[in-house]
C-alpha cells in the first residue's frame, strides 16, 4: 500500500436518488442565470438561493441532528456539492460555513457555539468568513501577528486580516490569531475564535479582484473585545485546529469544478459535429475531468470513514488547479470569434471571466507550492 | 482484496522480482525469448487468470484478476502476459478451447485485413493481421474477424502463420504483423459473444496498456522516490532540494491520476466500454510521458543504462502508450462521445461513467 492510494468511490444508493432530486431542484432555481453568472461559481452570492437550499436539507447535510444536520452520508454531501458546482449555482453565501467553518466548529466548538450558530448555518440564513492570511503571513501561515490579549472577562484584539472571502455578507468569522507568544514562535501560542462580525471594532474593505469582482476583503480589527467564550476550542491549540480545517477546505470537487461552465459553453460553441483538433482537445478535458471525479470520490470515501485525506486532496487540489488553468488556455485556441458575435458572446464572456479567475486557482486554498511540499512531506521526502 | 488474489498476488510479484531482474531485462530488451521466465509464469498459472475457473483459472473476479497486469508491469515483465491472459479470456467467452503457451489477440491489418470465408464444413481464413508481440514465439493467436455483417473468433495455431516484417519496438521486443493462410475446423471458429464489440482487439489491448502503464509509472515513482534520498551531492541528498521534492510530487500525482484511470479501465474490462477504455488509456498514456521525462531527469545519468532497471520501465511506458491507440486517437473518440449530448447534456454524461 502507498501512501497516497485512494480508495475507489463508494456506491451508494441514496445518492443517486438524491442526484434527481437536486437536478429538478437545480432546473427551477438556476435557470435564469446566464452563462456568465454561471461561471461565477462557488463565488456567487444569493442569500435567498442559500436559504432555499437550507430548507431543503442540503446545508450541513452530514452534521447531527441536533445541531440543524440531517445526519446524511458523505457521499449524499458529495452529489449535492459536485451538482451545485456543475449548475454554476450561486452557492457562495453558505459554502465556507457548510465546507469547514461548520465542521471546525463541530469537532472544536463549545455547547454554546453549536448551538447558536450550526442551525441557522444549516437554514441557509447564517454565513462564515475565514480569518487567517495577513499582510506578511500568506502562505506562511505561521508568521500570523494579529493577536487577541487576554483582559478582564475575554480578550481585546488587534490587527489586520486580508484575502478575506466574504466577510461583507458574513455574519461571523473564525479567526485565527496569536494568544501568546510572538511570530517568531510560530505555531505555538495560536488560537481560534468566533467572531460576531457586527463586534464595534470590525471594519471590512473591499478588494477588487481581476475580474473587477468583489470578493476578497481586508478586515481590521481594532480594540475589538470579544468574552472568553468566543475561543473556538483550546487556547494554544490553534495551529492543530486550522490544519484539521485546511483538510476540508481542500477537499472538495470545487478545486476542478469551478470552471466547468466554461468546458459546456465551450462543447456548446462547438457544435454537434466538431473538428478532429476539438474533438481531441475536448476529449483530453472530459479524460482529465473522470479520473480527477475519480480521486475526488475517493476523498469522500476517506471523509466518510473519519480519516484525515490531507495528502490525497493536496494531490487533488494541485492536479485539479492545473486542469482548471489548462482550460482556459486550450478552450481560447479552438473557438473563433468576437465576444460581440452573438453565436460567440456567451462563451467569450465566460472566457473573460475564467482567464482572469485563473491565476488564484493555483493560490487559494493553499498555493501549489504549498501543496507540493504537503505531498513530498507524505511520500517521507520532507 | 480476497484470500484467493493475497496468495496470487504474493506468488506472483516475488515470482516476478526473482525472476527478472537487470540481466534478463537486457537479454529481453535485446529481442530475447525468456523461455524459462514464461514457464515460471506457466506454472504459477497467470496465463490463465483472466479465464473461467473451469477452464483453469483461479476463479478470480476479472476485476482482480486485472490486478497482475500491473503488477507484471511494474516489474517490467518482458513476456506478452496480459496479452496472453486477454487471449485466454476472449477463447474461453466464446467457447473455444485454449491451451497453455504464450498468445496473443490481433485482428485484419488496417490497409488489408483478413478474409474469413467458409470452405466446405470448416473455414478459410487468409490475409495479414493487426502487429502481433513475440509473433516467432506464439502457441495460439486468437483472431477477431468479420464474417459479413458477423463478427468471429478464430483460434489459430504457429503453423498457420507465417511472420512478416518484425516491427520496431522502443522495448525492443519483437512485434510484427502475421501473414495467414489457414483452413480451420469449426472447432477453431466461433462467433463474437454479442456482448463484446467488434472491435474488441484494440479496446481490450488498451485498457490492458492503461492498467499497465498505472502499474509501471507508480514503480518509476518509487524508484525515483528511493534514487533521490539516498544520492547525495552538494553535501545532502538531492530530496533535500525543493525543487526535487516538487517534481517528485507532481509524479505522485500524475501516478495518482494514472491508476485511477487504470480503474476505470478494469471497470470497462467486462464489457469493453469505449469511454472508460478511452480516458484510461489517453490519461494513463500521458501521465506516462510526463513521469517518464521527471524520472529521468532526477536519475541523471544512472537512468539510461540497461543496468538498471528504469531503463526498461520507461522504455515500456513509451511503448505502451502508443500501443492499441495513443492519446490523440482515444481522446478525439472520447471527445465526439463525450459532445455527442451537446454543451447541456454533458454533466449527466460524465457522472452516468
Amino acid at each position: 500500500m502507498h501512501a497516497l492510494d485512494f480508495p475507489p468511490p463508494r456506491h451508494h444508493a441514496g445518492a443517486e436518488t438524491l442526484r434527481q432530486e437536486v437536478r429538478a431542484f437545480l432546473a427551477r432555481e438556476v435557470i435564469s442565470r446566464t452563462p456568465l453568472l454561471r461561471s461565477d461559481s462557488w463565488n456567487g452570492f444569493d442569500a435567498d438561493f442559500s436559504r432555499k437550499l437550507g430548507a431543503m436539507g442540503w446545508i450541513g447535510m452530514t452534521w447531527p441532528k441536533q445541531y440543524g444536520g440531517h445526519e446524511r452520508s458523505a457521499f449524499e454531501r458529495y452529489v449535492v456539492i459536485e451538482e451545485m458546482l456543475a449548475a454554476g449555482a450561486p452557492v457562495a453565501g453558505h459554502w465556507i460555513a457548510d465546507r469547514q467553518s461548520g465542521p471546525t466548529l463541530l469537532k472544536f466548538g463549545s455547547e454554546e457555539q453549536k448551538q447558536t450558530v450550526l442551525p441557522r448555518i444549516a437554514a441557509g440564513e447564517c454565513f462564515l468568513c475565514i480569518g487567517m492570511s495577513e499582510p506578511n503571513a500568506g502562505s506562511d501561515l505561521a508568521a500570523v501577528r494579529m493577536r487577541a490579549q487576554p483582559v478582564d472577562g475575554g480578550y481585546r484584539i488587534n490587527g489586520a486580516k486580508i484575502w478575506t472571502t466574504g466577510a461583507h455578507y458574513a455574519h461571523y468569522m473564525i479567526l485565527f490569531c496569536r494568544t501568546s507568544g510572538s511570530a517568531e514562535d510560530r505555531q505555538a501560542g495560536t488560537s481560534q475564535f468566533l467572531i460576531d462580525m457586527k463586534t464595534p471594532g470590525v471594519t471590512v474593505s473591499p478588494i477588487i479582484d481581476m475580474a473587477g469582482q468583489r470578493h476578497f476583503n481586508e478586515v481590521a480589527f481594532e480594540d475589538v473585545f470579544v468574552p472568553a467564550s468566543a475561543m473556538i476550542g483550546t487556547e494554544g491549540n490553534g495551529w492543530k485546529q486550522v490544519t484539521s480545517e485546511l483538510a476540508f477546505e481542500r477537499s472538495g470537487p470545487e478545486r476542478f469544478l469551478s470552471s466547468y461552465t466554461l468546458l459546456v459553453e465551450l462543447v456548446k460553441s462547438l457544435g454537434p459535429a466538431p473538428t478532429g483538433r476539438a474533438a481531441e482537445a475536448v476529449g483530453r478535458l472530459v479524460a482529465h475531468l473522470l479520473t480527477l471525479r475519480r480521486l475526488s470520490r475517493g476523498v469522500a470515501v476517506l471523509l466518510e470513514d473519519g480519516e484525515n485525506p490531507q495528502l490525497q486532496a493536496s494531490v487533488v487540489k494541485d492536479l485539479g488547479a492545473s486542469f482548471e488553468q489548462e482550460l482556459p488556455e486550450i478552450a481560447r485556441l479552438l473557438v473563433s470569434g468576437a465576444a460581440g458575435e452573438k453565436s460567440t458572446r456567451d462563451f467569450c464572456l465566460v472566457l473573460h471571466n475564467t482567464v482572469l479567475n485563473a491565476p488564484t486557482f493555483s493560490l487559494r486554498g493553499g498555493t501549489r507550492e504549498i501543496l507540493r511540499g504537503i505531498i513530498a512531506r507524505g511520500l517521507g521526502l520532507r | 482484496m480476497t484470500e484467493t488474489l493475497r496468495l496470487v498476488v504474493d506468488a506472483a510479484t516475488k515470482a516476478f522480482a526473482d525472476t527478472f531482474g537487470p540481466e534478463r531485462l537486457r537479454e529481453a530488451a535485446h529481442g530475447a525469448w525468456l523461455e524459462e521466465g514464461w514457464a515460471v509464469l506457466e506454472e504459477l498459472g497467470l496465463p490463465l487468470a483472466l479465464a473461467p475457473e473451469s477452464a483453469g483459472g483461479f476463479g478470480l473476479d476479472v476485476e482482480e484478476a486485472l490486478r497482475l497486469v500491473g503488477i507484471a508491469a511494474s516489474h517490467a515483465v518482458p513476456l506478452p502476459l496480459a496479452e496472453t491472459m486477454f487471449a485466454n479470456h476472449l477463447l474461453a467467452r466464446a467457447g473455444l478451447a485454449i491451451g497453455a503457451g504464450p498468445a496473443a489477440v490481433v485482428e485484419g491489418a488496417a490497409e488489408s485485413g483478413l478474409l474469413l470465408s467458409r470452405v466446405g464444413d470448416g473455414w478459410r481464413l487468409t490475409g495479414v493481421s493487426s502487429p502481433a508481440p513475440w509473433p516467432s514465439s506464439l502457441s495460439a493467436i486468437a483472431v477477431v474477424v468479420k464474417d459479413g455483417a458477423t463478427a468471429r473468433l478464430a483460434r489459430l495455431a504457429p503453423d498457420h502463420v507465417t511472420v512478416g516484417e518484425i516491427a520496431a519496438t522502443l522495448t525492443g521486443h519483437p512485434c510484427g504483423r502475421l501473414h495467414v493462410d489457414a483452413t480451420l475446423s469449426t472447432d477453431d471458429v466461433a462467433s463474437l459473444p454479442t456482448d463484446l464489440p467488434p472491435d474488441v482487439a484494440q479496446r481490450g489491448g488498451a485498457a490492458l496498456r492503461a492498467i499497465g502503464l498505472a502499474g509501471a509509472i507508480q514503480r518509476v515513482v518509487e524508484l525515483t522516490t528511493g534514487f533521490v534520498s539516498e544520492r547525495v551531492q552538494f553535501g545532502r541528498t538531492l530530496s533535500k532540494f525543493q525543487v526535487v521534492q516538487h517534481d517528485i510530487a507532481r509524479m505522485a500525482g500524475q501516478a495518482a491520476a494514472a491508476r485511477a484511470a487504470a480503474d476505470l479501465a478494469v471497470e470497462g474490462f467486462a464489457d469493453f466500454d469505449v469511454v472508460r477504455i478511452a480516458a484510461a488509456k489517453a490519461r494513463t498514456g500521458e501521465a506516462a510521458g510526463i513521469v517518464a521525462a521527471i524520472a529521468h531527469q532526477l536519475h541523471g545519468a544512472i537512468g539510461v543504462t540497461e543496468e538498471y532497471t528504469l531503463h526498461h520501465l520507461t522504455r515500456q511506458l513509451w511503448q505502451w502508450r502508443d500501443e492499441f491507440g495513443c492519446e490523440a486517437e482515444w481522446n478525439e473518440k472520447l471527445g465526439r462521445l463525450a459532445m455527442s449530448g451537446g454543451g447541456a447534456g454533458l454533466w449527466a454524461w460524465l457522472t452516468a461513467v
